[in-house]
């Protein structure tokens, strides 16, 4: 899953915080300094076991972990036929395990990283910003999680459960930046998915590299997307991904290609496919298959393979992704086209990499099937 | 030309101590002026940057009281204005301990997660070499990074801790590393511990507040930000553009700035003065060459270029050598500069000389025109020369000029009715004592001529050779006129600048008494940014359980925005609780009556500092508005009182009022002592008191040595223009030698015929002596009437423009004058020497033959 992702960041923001080498070189290379013991790990909980997950207690924050994630996706159309493209994530990231009580009103342990990206299909655009600040005084913070409805703010940004819900959703997001603003609605709909086993989802071979992880990976959305100072009044289908750990990755791991799609006939489907240096894939690539009933399927390295093709350069030069993919699987069986709604989908944040919406076409158990979808490609950074 | 201007360089070359001479001149006046500049271009340097390594890249700041800004309000307004615009820092002055040495450094605390756009360097994106170690930097309490450089001065290494004092108390901080931003920003943070914000709360003890806010707005936004600022904060913030501050800087450091300039532009006067007279000399020596090449054929014009030409490149060269001279000069002037701009305005380093090159192209350019200007009447005096000139002897017949009188009232008349109706504008002030100086340059000669005539009739009786030397000296008038001109007016200001600086350390002493009537005092150590620096409780209820404590007047001094007559802006407000004795020695200059001096007990009114008053404007009657955290207060002047401590101006108010507005702390605390009791035993008794009252240190001072440490700062002030005044009297002594022994050397002729009408070289060599001995005591006399003038004058006028405050007494310091006369002396006796030697060794003939 996107978990990679976070990872990417946190490994920059780890050796942004000295406990790595001081630099902030190619994604892979900062991936390795954080999962080579770069961190100091000693503390945190560590994710060995299936979890026992109750809800609404675990959609909030498990401070144990060291890293946590909130990952919202979402493709949406507007009236009048205009279609959008939505991210909106925040992370959690112990900066320490254990750390002295404080007087200061703005001592932390926590920050609160948010990413938020909106592709406009019609108008060709892209646009993306971060924010980040640290869990104290009210500039960040994680309320929720059994005392309360889910609240996370990263400075101006943030995601409110309403108070008459289920202590998650419905929630409203919101975020703005100089270029685009969302006031969006994430209302009930699939129940969560456990990924892995039973909710632990191994990521290496070291026991202990692994995090807990479960998805909601159909839910309505709906709300006001405002681009280019144009306001549309939108609606779609999102799809939420939850994760904390404290250590995932292993060593030789340097990327990963991850899918959230949601097929017209009901089936939802996640693959991360996690890339080693050699170009080999590597073995704990998972995913899963989620029916229009619910029932869930593994997917297994060993019959689910995504193959990349052509290519898309950023403008600078400093990164090549593969332009489309095709997935397929044969138990269950499947054969997807996965094509960019826009070639360029790059978010340069404080780390870069690509994340967008994507088109589906293809086949499922033989019958032609489409559908619509995320896409997230990391460790594609080219060496200066 | 080429031909006129190569047989000018060849006379240059066969007088080369006067050539030198005069490039010195230009030079020492060139280099003076280029130090200033250098020297206050790279104090104004240091101020920017650091001002802009705390402000970023921030167009606007949002500032508190004293108290700061609450930390919620913070986080309210970076919800409100976006995640990316928002940026607070608190800041602190923190002593090293342990040290042999006093190390004072200031700690900055940010916070890096909203840095990434304000201040990229310490921002979590920052791709500096070697970034801000954010984890560590957020969750080590006392954690800091420095730069290389500086981690190295304090020999500390990560891992390292360091023990500091802040505001007495004493905090342990840890090294975390170096960091390494660009080299704009490392100059910026060459004494700066950068810490988390969190640890900078807690080294303040302001655990729920930051001091400022720098938001980057786009224009557009401004009116939004500034609504929300009002909304979030309520009256307690202010709003402001990030270059307003540093205006009020400038404007602070304006007084100063101008002050130098002139003295170095008076200076670059006496250098043109040399250029003129050198010029005038050679031109003279030079008529019989002149006349020749007119007979050839040259052009008057022609000539006259040549000469101008001549001066130019002597300008050109010697503002070269001032240049270098300059850069050496500037690099001594800095700090005095530095450490007076410290005294007053802010804290912060110098980080050494920059040096700025078109500085020096525009001293450069600004020298030569100067002393082409200089030359331009000793050139119309070449292009005059006729063929006529190769068979009349040479002559320097011009006529003695005497400017009438009207040339002299006018310019007096004028100057002195600019400085009757200055107000408060410093320029026009200057523009009085210019043209002032102008009438007093213009009446030189006659006054010369009277000096002489009275030395003619009291020497009437002497015997030929002082009659020769009074009667030559009194012929050759005409061209003396402009040296001694010249030399009055540079000792002149010497001893004015001298007049006004002990007259005003005179007045600061007398009023120390009256401002501090108490016998010991009682405050927190450290620099003029501490914050929340109030004494401990304990340590005040300790000290007035001492038997010996008669009476305790308690100040507690803030920084509010203050609005009133045609002024506004942040201004210190000191709440006292005075004693009787205080209330009755205070210098009281308006409103000195029994209602004037019991409004601060009564706290209904308000005093107000001199400097203030003059500033805005104010008079007793008027109304002040203060913005408290409570909103705004409005209260009336009682009077208005004699203050040297604080140009920006200050305002007294009662305790009871403070504490009603502003809640309660104290500050300082000045402690009446029994009669009998000594000070300095009480001081220690109090010192050993408070150390087991509290864990807080606390400076207590007898009012003997507080007194002694507040006339050194006084001193430190005006060591730059002590420094100044020594170079300028260096230059008049160059110009005074310089001018007298050219004239010397052009009275070969008259030598020659004394020699040959029988007179010894010991007599030679005693009237050349007596001349230029004759002509240093007429430059004092002159000198020093105008000088006491002048000292009036910058006491009364220039002082009070300035800075806002009028001086107790004004007095003439004897010994300046002293000096001054002595130097002037000295050198008319040097300028003697070597002409006389020389005349006392040419033989007759030669002499007459060099006529």
């Amino acid at each position: 899953m996107r978990p990679r992702l976070a990872w990417l960041v946190l490994a920059l923001l780890a050796a942004a915080c000295g406990d790595a080498a001081p630099t902030a070189g190619p994604a892979p290379l900062a991936l390795q300094q954080v999962l080579g013991g770069g961190g100091d790990l000693a503390g945190f909980a560590r994710a060995t076991e299936p979890p026992e997950l109750v809800f609404p207690r675990d959609h909030g924050a498990h401070p144990a972990f060291r890293t946590e994630w909130w990952y919202v996706t979402g493709n949406l159309d507007a009236e009048g036929g205009r279609r959008f493209g939505v991210q909106l994530v925040f992370f959690r990231q112990a900066l320490a395990a254990n750390v002295p009580e404080r007087e200061a009103s703005l001592a932390a342990r926590d920050v609160i990283l948010a990413h938020a990206a909106v592709t406009d299909v019609d108008g060709g655009t892209f646009h993306a910003d971060e924010r980040m600040a640290r869990a104290a005084a009210g500039l960040g913070e994680v309320d929720g999680g059994g005392d309360g409805p889910f609240r996370i703010v990263c400075a101006d940004w943030s995601a409110t459960a309403a108070a008459d819900g289920d202590g998650f959703l419905p929630l409203a997001l919101r975020a703005a930046s100089r270029t685009f603003a969302f006031d969006l609605r994430l209302a009930p709909g699939k129940p969560p998915v456990r990924q892995g086993v039973r909710g632990l989802s191994q990521k290496s071979d070291e026991p202990g590299n692994a995090s807990i992880y479960y998805s909601l990976t159909r839910l309505p959305i709906d709300g006001v997307i405002t681009v280019g100072g144009e306001r549309h009044d939108v609606r779609g289908l999102a799809w939420v991904d939850r994760e904390w750990s404290t250590a995932a990755l292993g060593a030789g791991q340097v990327g990963w290609d991850w899918f959230s799609l949601q097929l017209d006939d009901g089936a939802d489907l996640m693959w991360y496919q996690l890339r080693r240096a050699d170009g080999t894939v590597d073995r704990w690539s998972r995913g899963s298959l989620v029916g229009a009933d619910g029932t869930v399927t593994p997917l297994l390295p060993a019959t689910t393979t995504a193959t990349p093709s052509g290519s898309w350069t950023a403008a600078d030069g400093r990164a090549r992704y593969p332009a489309r993919f095709r997935l397929v699987g044969t138990a269950p069986a499947f054969d997807l086209e996965v094509t960019p709604l826009l070639a360029d989908q790059e978010l340069q944040v404080l780390v870069r990499y690509w994340e967008g919406a994507v088109a589906v076409r293809g086949t499922r158990d033989g019958a032609p099937v489409t559908g619509r979808g995320y896409l997230e490609l990391t460790g594609y950074t080219l060496p200066p | 030309m080429r031909l006129l201007l190569r047989q000018g360089l060849r006379h240059h070359a066969r007088h080369p101590l006067q050539t030198l001479l005069t490039l010195l001149g230009i030079a020492a006046g060139t280099a003076l002026l280029c130090a200033m500049q250098l020297a206050q271009r790279s104090a104004e340097q240091s101020f920017d940057l650091a001002l802009e390594t705390v402000a970023g890249s921030a167009t606007h700041v949002v500032t508190g009281g004293p108290a700061g800004l609450p930390v919620a309000g913070y986080a309210a307004l970076r919800a409100r204005l976006g995640g990316r615009s928002v940026a607070p820092s608190l800041r602190a002055v923190v002593r090293v301990t342990g040290r042999g040495e006093r190390i004072v450094l200031r700690a900055f605390g940010i916070d890096p997660l909203a840095d990434a756009d304000l201040r990229p360097w310490a921002g979590v994106a920052g791709d500096a070499p070697e970034p801000v170690p954010v984890g560590p930097l957020l969750t080590t309490p006392g954690g800091f990074v420095a730069t290389a450089a500086l981690l190295q001065r304090l020999g500390v290494a990560a891992g390292d801790t360091l023990p500091l004092s802040i505001g007495g108390r004493p905090v342990a901080a840890q090294c975390l590393g170096a960091i390494a931003p660009p080299p704009v920003v490392a100059a910026g943070l060459a004494d700066v511990l950068l810490v988390d914000i969190a640890t900078a709360q807690e080294w303040t003890g302001r655990l729920d507040a930051v001091d400022r806010l720098d938001l980057r707005l786009a224009a557009a936004a401004v009116p939004a930000a500034q609504a929300a600022v009002r909304d979030v904060f309520g009256a307690g913030a202010r709003f402001e553009a990030a270059g307003a501050r540093r205006g009020g800087l400038a404007q602070l450091a304006r007084g100063f700035r101008i002050n130098l300039t002139a003295l170095s532009l008076l200076s670059l006067l006496v250098g043109a003065f040399l250029v003129h007279e050198t010029m005038r000399l050679s031109v003279v020596a030079r008529r019989p060459q002149f006349g020749v090449l007119r007979a050839l054929g040259a052009s008057g014009r022609g000539l006259g270029a040549a000469v101008a030409t001549e001066a130019g490149l002597l300008g050109l060269v010697g503002s070269g050598l001032g240049a270098v001279f300059g850069i050496a000069a500037a690099r001594l002037l800095l700090g005095p500069l530095v450490q007076s701009l410290n005294d007053h305005y802010a804290t912060f380093s110098p980080h050494g000389l920059a040096v700025d090159p078109w500085t020096l192209v525009g001293v450069a350019v600004l020298g030569t025109v100067v002393a082409l200007l200089a030359g331009l009447g000793p050139a119309r005096a070449a292009a005059r020369v006729s063929a006529r000139e190769v068979l009349v002897p040479a002559r320097s017949g011009e006529r003695a000029r005497v400017p009438p009188l009207v040339l002299v009232a006018v310019p007096a008349a004028i100057g002195a009715l600019l400085l009757a109706t200055v107000g408060d504008r410093l320029v026009q002030a200057y523009l009085g004592v210019l043209l002032l100086l102008v009438a007093a340059v213009l009446a030189v000669p006659s006054v010369l001529a009277v000096l002489l005539a009275v030395a003619a009739r009291l020497t009437a009786r002497r015997g030929p050779f002082v009659r020769y030397v009074v009667r030559s000296t009194a012929a050759a008038r005409a061209h003396l006129s402009l040296p001694v001109a010249a030399m009055v007016l540079a000792v002149a200001t010497t001893i004015g600048i001298a007049t006004l600086v002990t007259s005003f350390r005179d007045s600061v002493a007398g009023w120390l008494g009256q401002v501090l009537p108490g016998d010991v005092y009682v405050s927190v150590p450290g620099g003029v940014d501490e914050r929340g620096a109030a004494i401990d409780p304990a340590i005040l209820a300790a000290l007035r359980q001492v038997p010996e404590v008669t009476g305790v007047t308690s100040y507690r001094r803030t920084s509010l925005p203050l609005r009133g007559g045609s002024g506004s802006g942040e201004i210190d407000l000191v709440g006292v609780q005075a004693t009787p004795a205080f209330v009755a020695a205070f210098p009281l200059l308006q409103g000195d009556d029994a209602r004037g001096r019991g409004a601060l007990a009564a706290d209904d009114a308000v005093w107000v500092s001199e400097p203030l008053a003059f500033r805005w404007g104010l008079r007793r009657g008027d109304t002040l508005t203060v913005t408290t955290p409570r909103g705004d207060v409005e209260v009336p002047i009682a009077a208005t009182y004699r203050d040297y401590s604080n140009e920006r101006g200050e305002v007294l108010v009662g305790a009871g009022w403070c504490a009603q507005h502003l809640g309660v702390g104290v500050t300082a605390l000045g402690v009446e002592v029994a009669p009998g009791a000594d000070p300095v035993v009480v001081a220690q008794e109090l010192q050993r008191r408070a150390a087991a009252a509290a864990d807080q240190a606390v400076a207590v001072q007898a009012q003997r040595s507080l007194r002694t440490s507040s006339l050194a700062v006084f001193d430190r002030t005006f060591a730059i223009t002590g420094v100044m005044r020594l170079l300028v009297l260096a230059v008049a002594f160059f110009g005074i030698y310089a001018a007298f022994a050219a004239l010397q050397l052009e009275r070969g002729g008259e030598v020659g015929l004394l020699r040959c009408l029988g007179a010894r070289p010991l007599h030679i060599g005693g009237v050349v002596i007596g001349q230029t001995a004759l002509l240093g005591v007429a430059t004092c006399t002159m000198a020093v009437p105008l000088g006491m003038l002048l000292g009036h004058v910058l006491a009364d006028v220039i002082n009070r423009v300035s800075f806002g405050w009028t001086l107790v007494t004004v007095a003439v310091p004897p010994a300046a004058v002293l000096q001054a006369c002595l130097l002037a002396l000295a050198a008319a006796l040097l300028a003697g020497v070597q002409p006389a030697r020389r005349f006392a060794r040419m033989r007759p003939v030669d002499a007459l033959r060099e006529a």
